[in-house]
């Protein structure tokens, strides 16, 4: 079902007719969300930046959905950047034992490893994700949606009883 | 910007908001049950949890911690309680608390339902090491302290009960001996086989034999007749060095088997000691006295002790561990890195904690637990208590301690002191020559614990005073004669005092009690028990060497015979080596001497010959020398003649 959700997804977020850059936005929202999960205040401004900017919100799910997958499948990698960045690097000890003091900044859970493993691998791919995203859609609505629409596999599925079952559920479940 | 995002944004901070306000007390209720039952192992119940958010004050009503060993009981539950939380600190995640009154605190009370948990994955809880070792060793006294039976004293100390679950193992020893000494001996036979025989002697000897001396004439022949016989002579004495080896190793192999008398009277010993602890004889000695009676008991309250101090240690030591070690943690949960720094507040301070209450014998206790808190080294203090409590029979305790884990190695010392105590109704010792119960008296106890690293010490002293012993319920089954040795025993005494020690220092646990009672319980024991005790450890001897006996006589038996066979056939051989030694030699001597005679006849035969020659040659030399004086004086005549003629015609 999270496969075919994903799908279902995807083509709506490709179908859609927002701006390239507000699904971009939405994508790395959702994945900033996705990797670094909601039980952390890191999660809050993000979720302010979602509900305030006019980013694609169908991306936004898209990305959550995708990369908390992601995030599952590496989490051993994430646990141990984590774990290095918070407890092998030495000169970022006392930056880290500064911020731990501060007020607020401990409700981030900075100091658990998975959250700060997500983080930095959320930070490294922000831009480069953002612009090879919006590069894509770009790509894609102009060069090659009128294919796809064409190829004789789309066309048998849009009038597949698979689909039809799966829109009809979809709908029943609101 | 999304106006309908802004807008929802607020609905939902306000619907949170209002959440917050309106359930708040029961989350936080839910929240710390579930925290405290999962630390305590049992269900921790809070009623009445209310949470003021503006003061950040929390109070409630009754708190229950059950007792994970006994889940339908309370370790212990607090009336009222109330206290407020730090908002500063609070604002960095610290939950720092002034001050915490908690009232009306009961210990072991009863729950109304099961505490217990539902099935689910608890951490395991790591026994410290120094418990561990405390735990094996106090197992290992107690199976150290001595038994009394009382039927031991009332009738004769039944030896064939004993001896049917006896095992003795010397018997096996011996046989195994029996079978190793077998092969040995069967050894030696090959060896002592492997020896020249009577027959190669014998050729030896026959080739000597017809040597024949007087028939030999020539000093060729008598010079081959003397290298055979050399030559044999050298065969036979390479045997005797052989024969000889052999029989001063065999003297060292019987010489080492003697010993073996000294290993069999230890087995011996170990059987007959492995008896008696069978038979669990009481070995009555002042030391024992003391573990008898009080021993097991206070080993008892010493294992608690030291589970309740596992338990201490197991869950301080999460907080001591500065610097963390790498764990696998469930997916997507991470693992939690503490930063520590002098100047951080630790994340859980409870600087006071006032508390009062009752305990189940309506002791009223009163006092003060002061810094609990999850890093001591970040106060620089330790966490310390003390209790103090009185009851209405003017009984007192005191109970203090100290936890402090602020360096490497954990410290912790506890007191707890009991003054005026009254020993009415109070059992001291299931000693069967000492009525159970005391009937009046008053008790003093002053009892220290104080482990540091992986040391561990501890004293216990007790002394009570114009004590009198309940003789109300005399056991039925004792004759007379024993209820009153021990009514005697029991009302000589108007004191009792004994001190404990526990020390386990460098991986070396000592336990010692001594009391005042010590000689008079050992006194009037040894003057009942030592003549049955003697007669049963007597019988017990001679049943074990009965049964060894016939064991060793084998042994003996088969080294005595198998020892001078193997010694006469060695003799044997030696004495054969000798006597061929001796012919050879006579032999030799014979032949040398007719060598010997032999060539003195031809060197005077030489002589002879030689003299013979010698005259002739001076006859001849003689004759030759007349001749040729002869020949010159005829020359020399020729010779005058011619000068003459010479001279004549000369002149």
């Amino acid at each position: 079902m999270l496969i075919l959700k994903l799908i279902s997804k995807l083509v709506k977020l490709l179908r859609s007719s927002a701006a390239p850059f507000q699904i971009a936005g939405g994508f790395i929202f959702g994945m900033m969300l996705g990797f670094i999960g909601f039980k952390t205040l890191l999660a809050a401004p993000v979720i302010v930046c979602i509900l305030v900017l006019n980013v694609n919100l169908a991306s936004v799910i898209f990305a959550i959905v995708l990369f908390r997958f992601i995030a599952y499948l590496i989490d051993p990698f994430i646990h141990s950047l984590g774990y290095f960045i918070l407890a092998d690097v030495e000169p970022l000890r006392s930056f880290w034992t500064t911020l731990y003091t501060t007020k607020i900044v401990p409700y981030t859970r900075f100091n658990n490893t998975v959250v700060m493993g997500s983080l930095i691998i959320s930070i490294v791919l922000l831009i480069p994700l953002y612009i090879a995203v919006k590069k894509f859609i770009i790509a894609y609505k102009q060069k090659y949606e009128p294919r796809i629409q064409r190829w004789k596999i789309i066309q048998m599925l849009r009038g597949s009883a698979l689909v039809r079952w799966f829109n009809r559920v979809k709908n029943l479940a609101g | 910007m999304r106006k309908s995002g802004i807008i929802l944004l607020v609905v939902v901070t306000g619907i949170f908001v209002a959440a917050w306000l309106i359930f708040t007390d029961e989350f936080l209720e839910k929240r710390m049950e579930s925290l405290g039952s999962r630390i305590n192992g049992a269900r921790v119940d809070f009623n009445g949890v209310d949470f003021s958010l503006l003061g950040l004050r929390m109070h409630w009503d009754n708190l229950q911690v059950t007792d994970p060993d006994n889940t339908w009981k309370n370790m212990f539950e607090t009336g009222s309680c109330t206290f407020d939380i730090a908002f500063g600190p609070l604002l960095k995640k610290k939950f720092i608390i002034e001050n915490l009154e908690a009232q009306d605190i009961r210990l072991n009370t009863d729950r109304e339902t099961d505490g217990k948990l539902p099935k689910r994955k608890i951490e395991p809880k790591e026994k410290s090491k120094l418990v561990q070792k405390i735990e094996s060793g106090l197992e290992q006294e107690k199976s150290h302290i001595p038994v009394f039976n009382i039927n031991q004293l009332t009738g004769k100390i039944n030896i064939d009960d004993i001896w049917k679950s006896v095992n003795l193992q010397t018997p096996d020893r011996i046989d195994s001996l029996i079978d190793e000494y077998e092969n040995k001996y069967s050894e030696w036979e090959q060896r002592v086989s492997g020896l020249p025989g009577k027959n190669e002697l014998k050729e030896i000897q026959n080739e000597i034999s017809s040597i024949r001396p007087d028939k030999l004439r020539t000093i060729k022949e008598l010079q081959g007749s003397l290298d055979t016989i050399e030559k044999d002579y050298k065969r036979v004495q390479a045997y005797g060095k052989e024969v000889t080896q052999m029989s001063r190793d065999f003297k060292a192999e019987t010489a080492h088997i003697a010993q073996i008398d000294d290993q069999i009277a230890s087995w011996i010993d170990e059987d007959y000691e492995a008896v008696l602890a069978l038979a669990k004889l009481p070995d009555i000695t002042t030391d024992n006295v003391a573990k008898l009676l009080f021993g097991e008991r206070i080993i008892a309250k010493y294992e608690k002790i030291a589970s309740i101090i596992g338990k201490v240690r197991y869950y301080t030591g999460k907080f001591r561990k500065t610097v963390p070690k790498k764990k696998k943690p469930p997916r997507l949960k991470g693992q939690d890195i503490q930063f520590v720094a002098p100047e951080v507040l630790p994340a859980f301070w409870i600087k006071n904690v006032a508390l009062s209450g009752k305990l189940s014998d309506q002791t009223v206790i009163a006092g003060n637990i002061r810094d609990i808190v999850n890093d001591q080294s970040l106060i620089g203090r330790p966490t310390t208590f003390e209790v103090r409590g009185t009851r209405k029979d003017s009984a007192g305790i005191v109970f203090t301690g100290t936890l402090d884990y602020r360096g490497n190695t954990g410290k912790e010392l506890f007191t707890l002191n009991f003054d005026s105590l009254p020993m009415r109704n109070i059992s001291l010792t299931d000693f069967a020559l000492l009525p159970r119960e005391l009937d009046s008296g008053q008790g003093f106890i002053e009892s220290s614990l104080s482990m540091t690293g992986s040391d561990f010490e501890s004293q216990i002293a007790f002394r009570a005073q114009e004590v009198r012993f309940n003789f109300s319920d005399r056991p039925g089954d004792i004759p007379d004669y024993i209820y009153k040795l021990s009514r005697s025993i029991a009302e000589s005494i108007d004191e009792i005092t004994f001190e404990a020690s526990l020390k386990y220092i460098s991986d070396e646990l000592r336990f010692t009690v001594q009391s005042n009672l010590d000689n008079v319980i050992a006194d009037r024991l040894r003057d009942i028990l030592s003549e049955e005790i003697k007669r049963a450890r007597d019988e017990l001897e001679r049943k074990v060497r009965e049964e060894t006996d016939p064991y060793i006589r084998q042994l003996k038996q088969l080294i005595d015979d198998r020892q001078k066979d193997i010694d006469s056939k060695i003799s044997e051989a030696q004495e054969l080596v000798e006597a061929q030694q001796k012919a050879i030699e006579k032999k030799r001597d014979e032949i040398e001497n007719r060598i010997e005679a032999e060539k003195k006849r031809l060197q005077k035969m030489a002589e002879e010959a030689v003299k013979k020659q010698q005259e002739k040659l001076e006859q001849e030399a003689e004759k030759k020398r007349i001749e040729a004086d002869k020949k010159a004086q005829e020359e020399n005549q020729k010779l005058e003649e011619k000068a003459k003629e010479g001279l004549k015609k000369l002149f």
